[in-house]
């Protein structure tokens, strides 16, 4: 035992100096031993692979707090009498919250397991599962502004996010409404909680926060991984001569979001680099689609749902995204919205 | 006692993140991973990783019962070491990378977009093409760019200095070539090449080298779409810019 917590001790005081030692000393001698230069292609999916886990790691850390909060200071109760009954209400209550929450995709899903664990019906949960990463300020602008020739990109993405969702969470409600939350097991630890005092509660919110982000956070990083090999390697340029039809065109540009990983507010000015290329139904796959699906939050999701739970969502998703995208290609191209 | 370690190894990784963070804002890089707009959420997070790793690392009297959510199920220390271990990877990328731009075959994978500009400020339309030299600058990149897609009948001839790095493709000819930036809106995973097709005597001009050019303008396409089509007269070769950015600042207006 004695011998046991040294050698912990011990490796964590090595894994400290190493840190030291890197942030002193990292860009002085090792890219003088591994030359990155001559590897274009591996330092590319590097620098993605840093940009992607930069730009989201302050969302998720956002995400596990909230998550903690929730699981902490926020009882069943109040969230019992907040919740409407009838799902169609609860489910447009969810749609109302999502326009509210000013989150994007990586911090919603585990405050999303949380809400369900502690009682809010699966379909209002997979309704802002959906709409939240779309539906808010910043998104909007950003899509506006990419668009600013073709206002039906911004009308269609929001009218069919929310269609999205109502066909999402009234689906759900009515064939997976229960068992869809990964590890049971946390509600059985937290019902022997007996932290009332506030200082002891304070201490739990911290242990909470840094074990979510670190579970949520090791997935996450998988799928920045997968994401920023295809980001590099994946030629758009010819992906651009096949997507002509709207068929091939929606299907393969929902596919080019799935493994971009883009983040919601940032990916209308990619879909507008492939605007001359694709038909308008197939741009709106692609801003539908992502922001709901991509690499690294399927992966987040399987950290926090069922995988049988994760198929059918993210089958479900992809066929009601695209069979309302190729209908609202059809519109779009007569003139309508 | 295990679970103390973990806690302990995972306040030594938030330290890591944090320094990290902090190593890349210091030493200017950040921007060239992620957009301003994003580096305050990234100094937030700097700030919190380091406060929560510091109260990680005090021993906590209950924590060995209280939230042990997911410990239970795993059984052997050693997997758990290898999960934490994945989050050394982008540890170890910011303290030892020293360049951060993408290379040359990446972006051709991408293409210069042409047809839209992300144009975020409402400006005088028309403003830079009645002017008869044209100069661009980073601040009016995007502005200039619409206003010459939008007239480009009428450019014909007009006078334009630009800066940027030099861009082919495969089906360039040897006297073709772009002048093109790069831009992000959020991080570098967006990364979007904008850029002018130019013709002229560029032999001589290595690709990814920086140059201000001078040159007229005209009507030309690029894969099929119309744009305008520089014909050079003067280069001179530049350094690489600190911001070698352009980024796309939306504001919400009204």
């Amino acid at each position: 035992m004695l011998l046991k917590r040294y050698t912990g001790n011990l490796l964590l005081l090595i894994l400290l100096f190493l840190l030291l030692a890197f942030f002193f000393l990292g860009d002085v001698f090792i890219p003088k031993a591994l030359d990155f230069s001559a590897y274009p292609m591996l330092r590319s999916v590097l620098v993605v692979f840093l940009g992607l886990f930069l730009e989201s790691i302050p969302f998720l850390f956002l995400g596990a707090i909230a998550s903690s909060f929730i699981q902490l200071f926020v009882s069943e109760e109040i969230i019992q009498r907040m919740i409407p009954k009838r799902p169609l209400t609860a489910i447009f209550a969810a749609i109302a919250a999502a326009l509210i929450i000013p989150v994007c995709e990586c911090a919603i899903i585990p405050v999303v397991r949380r809400l369900i664990v502690k009682g809010v019906p699966v379909h209002a949960g997979v309704v802002l599962l959906v709409t939240a990463p779309i539906l808010n300020v910043i998104v909007f602008g950003s899509t506006y502004y990419a668009f600013q020739n073709n206002p039906s990109i911004l009308y269609g993405r929001i009218i069919l996010c929310v269609i999205t969702a109502v066909i999402i969470g009234l689906f759900i409600y009515i064939f997976c409404s229960k068992d869809v939350v990964k590890e049971e097991k946390i509600e059985l630890v937290h019902e022997h909680d007996h932290v009332t005092s506030l200082p002891s509660k304070w201490t739990s919110f911290i242990d909470h926060t840094s074990q979510e982000f670190f579970m949520v956070g090791r997935y996450f990083i998988i799928g920045a991984l997968f994401a920023s090999v295809f980001q590099v390697l994946m030629d758009r340029t010819i992906l651009a001569d096949i997507g002509q039809t709207p068929i091939q065109g929606t299907a393969l540009m929902m596919g080019i979001a799935f493994v971009l990983s883009l983040c919601s507010s940032a990916d209308a000015f990619v879909a507008a680099s492939f605007s001359h290329s694709f038909l308008p139904g197939s741009i709106l796959g692609f801003l539908v689609f992502g922001p709901m699906l991509d690499l690294k939050n399927v992966l987040i999701m399987l950290s926090c749902f069922k995988q049988r739970f994760v198929v059918t969502y993210v089958l479900l998703v992809f066929a009601v995204v695209f069979s309302l995208c190729l209908l609202a290609g059809v519109m779009i191209s007569k003139g309508g919205i | 006692m295990k679970s103390f370690f973990i806690q302990r190894l995972e306040g030594l990784l938030l330290l890591g993140l944090g320094l990290m963070i902090f190593k890349l804002y210091v030493s200017g890089h950040l921007t060239k991973l992620i957009a301003p707009k994003m580096v305050p959420y990234a100094l937030a997070a700097l700030f919190a990783f380091l406060v929560i790793s510091l109260l990680r690392m005090k021993k906590q009297k209950q924590s060995l019962h209280n939230c042990e959510c997911e410990s239970h199920r795993e059984s052997s220390p050693a997997m758990k070491v290898l999960k934490y271990s994945l989050f050394f990877i982008p540890i170890m990328l910011g303290f030892i990378l020293t360049d951060f731009t993408l290379s040359g075959e990446v972006l051709e994978k991408r293409g210069m977009a042409q047809q839209q500009t992300p144009l975020v400020s409402s400006y005088d339309a028309g403003k830079h093409v009645n002017s008869e030299k044209i100069s661009v600058t980073d601040d009016n990149y995007f502005e200039v760019l619409d206003d010459l897609l939008n007239n480009l009948d009428t450019i014909e001839g007009k006078e334009i200095e630009l800066s940027g790095f030099i861009y082919r493709e495969d089906s360039f000819k040897e006297k073709q070539m772009a002048i093109a930036r790069l831009s992000m809106s959020c991080c570098v995973v967006d990364a979007t090449l904008y850029g002018y097709m130019v013709n002229g005597n560029v032999k001589n001009m290595k690709t990814n080298d920086w140059y201000t050019i001078t040159g007229t303008l005209k009507k030309g396409s690029y894969k099929g779409e119309a744009v305008p089509v520089i014909d050079l007269k003067e280069s001179k070769k530049i350094k690489a810019p600190e911001e070698a950015y352009l980024y796309e600042n939306v504001e919400i207006i009204q």
